[in-house]
């Protein structure tokens, strides 16, 4: 390959990578969120009602139905940033790959050129 | 956070700007960030202004106007003024007195506050390295002056 064509790849790469991380950094937030909620679930009193905000009427929602669904969606969103975490790794090291071809196709640079 | 140490003295004026330039993203993206803490921190803080306003015994049973839509509204009584639904996240609501809502919300708004502050250090430190970089590109800009007056002098 040449050094255009490894350049133009790691180009096409860094804004997949990009990609990743912002979508990494969403996950992050949704987590967040999650945790909050939940410990707020931890701290209710066995008589509180819980609401659940469905398009925009309050249904009445049972404790334990509210625990479980938001278990579940913070394991979700776990496995989710798992699998992003994955992918940013494999990405990056694809890149590193392409870098030191790069590295090696391509002459150095002259220090007076990089001044 | 990049805590890798560089020497200044040993980049060029180009890798300065590049640098600079890193910085002061940096920089927008934090000023930013402590923006929205400050309008979350403004709302929560309402809320709690809100709580006690409607919780007052004069309320109690007052005559409301409640959003039907964001434009029609249908008269309303305050039943109970001293149960108020807070809205948790993720579109969860739990039923709170006014002492626990209250709470809720100062938690929150003590937590936001921390994290300005934390916010805010960070800032004050980053822009003090861009004041830095700034410096030393203006020096090294003098000094190639000085270079090419000898040079022509010569």
């Amino acid at each position: 390959m040449s050094s255009n064509e490894l350049a133009t790849k790691y180009q096409t790469f860094q804004n997949e990578l990009e990609g990743f991380i912002v979508t990494r950094q969403k996950l992050e937030t949704q987590l967040q969120e999650n945790k909050i909620v939940n410990d707020e679930f931890e701290k209710l009193k066995e008589e509180t009602k819980v609401f659940k905000l469905t398009g925009n009427v309050l249904l009445p929602i049972e404790q334990d139905e509210a625990r479980s669904n938001i278990d579940k969606r913070l394991e979700f969103i776990q496995t989710e940033i798992d699998r992003c975490e994955k992918n940013i790794k494999a990405k990056q090291a694809e890149m590193e790959k392409i870098r030191s071809e790069l590295m090696a196709t391509a002459p150095a640079p002259t220090p007076a050129s990089a001044k | 956070m990049s805590s890798t140490k560089i020497d200044l003295s040993t980049l060029g004026p180009e890798q300065l700007v590049a640098v600079k330039r890193q910085f002061d993203q940096e920089l927008d993206h934090f000023n930013q960030s402590l923006q929205a803490l400050n309008i979350a921190s403004n709302k929560f803080t309402e809320c709690i202004e809100d709580i006690k306003q409607v919780s007052k015994k004069e309320n109690d049973g007052q005559q409301i106007l409640i959003p039907a839509s964001s434009s029609l509204y249908i008269p309303g009584k305050i039943v109970n003024n001293q149960s108020f639904m807070v809205d948790v996240g993720t579109g969860y609501y739990i039923e709170k007195n006014r002492e626990e809502a209250i709470t809720f919300y100062q938690a929150k708004v003590d937590k936001l506050k921390k994290e300005s502050i934390q916010l805010q250090d960070i800032i004050k430190e980053k822009a003090q390295v861009v004041l830095m970089l700034e410096q030393r590109l203006r020096q090294l800009a003098l000094q190639r002056r000085e270079e090419a007056k000898t040079e022509t002098a010569k």
